[in-house]
């Protein structure tokens, strides 16, 4: 039974949403424009610490790598120096000594010396999770006040390279010490670099103010903020908003719009890192090569750049990273042929070929796109994967199971090479990266790998050293323990204000020392 | 009064207990190394090796949790796998953001419920009856991370009024705050419409009619208050879900609140993150139902202990 009252409306509860109606509709935020003497970066993930040596998390690392400076940097795939002015070889080789460059001063004032640069590169190899980048090295001293010695007992070719590495950066001992404590330190670090800490709220935002007496000039832009946007979309929307300068890891699609954009710029930088579709080597079906190869033949790679990624993602030629010392595309034989797949698989005795392809769903740009498209190209061939989407830190553990153990058949992974040396990249496929210890998750075992990896990462001469690195690739792309898929694609975009953005991102979308990058 | 709220505190002491240390066992269980996540692609043995030992995880399940509880008494929840830092101090800085932002949506879902509930209830199979039932079920059927993103668009990109995300000022918590707040509305406006239908149906109620009471002082103050029960009910099971971290929303407005943390936390598998955030979203439920109880006699007295 109901009952009405009267006609009179309930006066109180309407007039307070009215009001709130109103407030809101004469609200006028002022527009959050940037005063621009700040550069406001948007980044993907929190900074877990503002400390260089303690960073996990590479899109981190760019930041936080803004208070320390690095012994030498590779802008193009050349070495120049940095911290770091001249070079210098002893003992064959296996001595590696630099001349730090005088006048050098911190953030404290106090001035940099060879010192500081030891221990900070010794802090690194104890202390930072990217230390196995070092692991040849033996010793590292101070000969004097501006000299450093790095040594191995063999040589190492890829040596010098390393060190533009983003997490080797220099610290100031005498802050070191001042401050206290590690800790103190790490929440609060003190180094050479460009840009000098001012305010660190975690899971929010890094704040770092220009430090004028920076050795290789001021830096044009007063004050950088690193803001941490998790989501992708509202990346974008705060983009678009003009409330952060400078964003990436955003898909292809929101390029395309964002191009036309006047008041944004889309960057698209060559990247190191690419995806390759592993296959289990040490155990059947992917233990035949002819069935390795005829994956290769089978998956049309570069539709899935077209389609998927809209071009931005070039298709891969190699198992070393393209842009790389030594890449060379050439031995890439495996054009989309799915007859030639049929045939290969019918010798090897396995037309009807069924398998596992395992990912950790969400890890990288539209893997799961990827991984759709790869599965229906090889139903086409009569192979049938059937797609096994795993969270990350349950994929990760299961593509390190010990060989007798490992379930894995094909798993898909990005590989980078941590400078621009294809040594880092390559060396995932020897013996001494078989897992559980390491990291190679195609279980692939070849003396005739492991003869010319050695001998390429002792050998001096860059010449010799390049043909070596090619046999490696040739044998690699022969062998075929994983298929090179695409370059992973780098997308960056900056507010069309924002001057000099190109040459500060590296392959890795790590950040170098930002003091050229200026807002008009 | 007062024994009562102390008992229900003491009893909360082991119910929280409880649910801590299942998670600590259950997060242990799911496959996923924390030393690999953290060594990423630098992952040697040695590194896995020296990373397990130092957060002592190559120590037996009973011992690391001996450890935890021991260092629990002390107020000490560890130190972050990932940024080693005090669990305690990470934690601290983001619950004042849920927080808030759980007293903002709530706010907006009382406002809203309320309002479309008692004017259901007054005008029960009307077109205000229907539209505010409309309303409702799209309040609910709206996926945050869809509906947070139309507020975005709408108001922050094209209108200007608000920021896109993070903290800083209130204005960034007014479209988080409606974007959940909306969602709960429709959950309580359906529970107030119900209530209140069966409190105007009562004999009191035609009492305080037929005594010439003007309509609205009967609605509100007799009838919305015999309702209040359920209503208080509903509202605190939903204030209990936002301070357990309004995931979907932080995420998308970029607060650095629990939820964001904790399902970073889990997919890194930071052990003592993963504890610490539980712990406090049990003790949060505990408290809120706590205080629920507690408002059951003011508002009814016919409630006795």
């Amino acid at each position: 039974m109901t009952q009405s009252l009267s006609a009179r409306r309930l006066p109180l509860p309407h007039k307070l949403v009215l009001a709130l109606l109103l407030a809101v509709g004469a609200m006028l935020s002022t527009a959050t424009a940037q005063s621009r003497d700040r550069l406001v970066i948007a980044l993907p993930i929190d900074i877990t610490i503002p400390d260089l040596h303690k960073a996990s998390g590479l899109p981190a690392f760019g930041a936080v790598a803004q208070i320390a400076d690095p012994l030498v940097r590779d802008p193009d795939g050349e070495i120049i120096p940095c911290l770091a002015e001249s070079w210098d070889y002893t003992d064959g080789g296996r001595n590696l000594i630099f001349k730090i460059r005088e006048g050098v001063k911190a953030h404290d004032g106090t001035v940099i010396t060879a010192e500081d640069v030891a221990w900070s590169i010794n802090r690194f190899r104890e202390i930072s999770i990217g230390r196995s980048s070092l692991a040849v090295v033996t010793d590292v001293t101070a000969l004097d006040d501006y000299h450093v010695q790095v040594s191995t007992e063999e040589p190492f070719a890829p040596l010098l390279a390393t060190f533009s590495y983003t997490l080797i950066g220099v610290y100031s001992k005498d802050a070191y010490d001042a401050a206290g404590s590690d800790e103190a330190f790490s929440l609060h670090p003190v180094g050479p670099g460009p840009y000098q800490f001012v305010e660190w709220v975690p899971g929010q935002r890094l704040v770092l103010e220009a430090f004028e007496d920076y050795w290789a000039g001021a830096p044009k832009v007063k004050t950088v903020e690193f803001r941490v946007i998790l989501d992708e979309a509202a990346r974008v929307a705060a983009l678009e908003a003009g409330e952060v300068d400078v964003i990436h890891a955003f898909a292809p699609i929101e390029a395309e719009r964002l191009s036309s954009n006047p008041d944004v710029t889309v960057i698209n930088p060559p990247s190191a890192g690419f995806i390759r579709l592993n296959m289990n080597t040490s155990r059947p079906p992917f233990d035949d090569p002819r069935v390795r190869q005829a994956m290769a033949y089978a998956i049309d790679r570069e539709a899935i750049d077209e389609a998927i990624f809209l071009g931005t993602a070039p298709v891969s030629h190699s198992l070393v990273p393209a842009g790389t010392f030594a890449y060379t595309d050439e031995f890439d034989v495996y054009q989309y042929d799915p007859e030639k797949a049929k045939e290969l698989l019918a010798e090897a005795g396995v037309p009807d070929l069924t398998f596992e392809l395992a990912y950790g769903a969400g890890r990288y740009l539209l893997d799961s796109e990827v991984v759709a498209i790869v599965q229906a190209q090889l139903a086409e061939i009569g192979v049938t994967a059937n797609i096994r989407a795993m969270e990350w830190a349950q994929f990760s553990e299961y593509i390190r199971q010990p060989p007798e153990e490992s379930q894995t058949q094909m798993n898909l992974t990005w590989w980078r090479s941590v400078n621009g040396d294809p040594d880092s990249a390559i060396g995932v496929f020897t013996a001494a990266e078989m897992p559980p210890a390491g990291n190679n998750p195609t279980y692939y075992v070849s003396e005739e790998f492991e003869r010319l990896y050695a001998a390429q990462q002792t050998e001096p001469d860059p010449d010799a050293r390049r043909e070596l690195l090619r046999d490696l690739q040739r044998v690699l792309m022969e062998d075929l323990p994983a298929v090179p898929m695409y370059q992973q694609p780098q997308l960056w975009a900056a507010r069309s204000d924002v001057v000099g953005m190109e040459d500060v991102i590296t392959p890795l979308s790590t950040l170098r020392p930002l003091y050229t990058v200026s807002i008009e | 009064m007062w024994r009562y709220a102390v008992q229900k505190l003491v009893l909360a002491v082991p119910t929280v207990l409880a649910v801590v240390a299942f998670v600590f066992v259950a997060i242990r269980l799911v496959p996923g190394d924390p030393a690999v996540i953290m060594a990423g692609d630098f992952a040697d043995a040695a590194t896995l090796d020296r990373l397990r030992r130092e957060w002592g995880l190559d120590r037996p399940l009973p011992v690391q949790f001996g450890v935890f509880v021991s260092n629990l008494v002390r107020g000490d929840l560890g130190d972050s796998i990932r940024s080693r830092q005090p669990v305690v101090r990470e934690l601290a800085s983001r619950l004042g953001v849920t927080f808030t932002l759980a007293l903002g949506s709530i706010a907006v879902t009382l406002l809203i419920g309320l309002v479309a509930g008692i004017a259901s209830a007054v005008r029960p199979y009307t077109v205000v009856d229907y539209a505010s039932t409309v309303v409702s079920l799209l309040g609910v059927s709206m996926p945050i991370f869809w509906s947070g993103l139309i507020l975005i668009i709408v108001f922050a990109l094209r209108l200007d009024w608000f920021p896109t995300g993070g903290i800083g000022t209130w204005r960034h918590y007014v479209l988080p705050c409606l974007s959940l707040g909306v969602f709960s509305a429709g959950v309580v406006a359906r529970q107030t419409r119900s209530a209140m239908l069966e409190s105007l149906a009562t004999d009191f109620v035609r009492t305080a009619r037929s005594k010439g009471l003007p309509p609205h002082r009967v609605v509100l103050k007799h009838a919305f208050k015999a309702s209040l029960i359920p209503i208080i009910t509903i509202t605190g099971l939903q204030f209990g879900r936002m301070l357990a971290g309004a995931i979907l929303t932080e995420t998308v407005f970029s607060l650095p609140g629990l939820g964001s943390y904790l399902v970073t936390a889990i997919a890194q598998r930071d052990y003592p993150v993963i504890q610490g955030i539980v712990m406090v979203m049990a003790l949060s439920f505990t408290l809120v139902n706590l205080v629920t109880d507690l408002l059951y006699p003011l508002v009814n007295p016919q409630v006795s202990q």
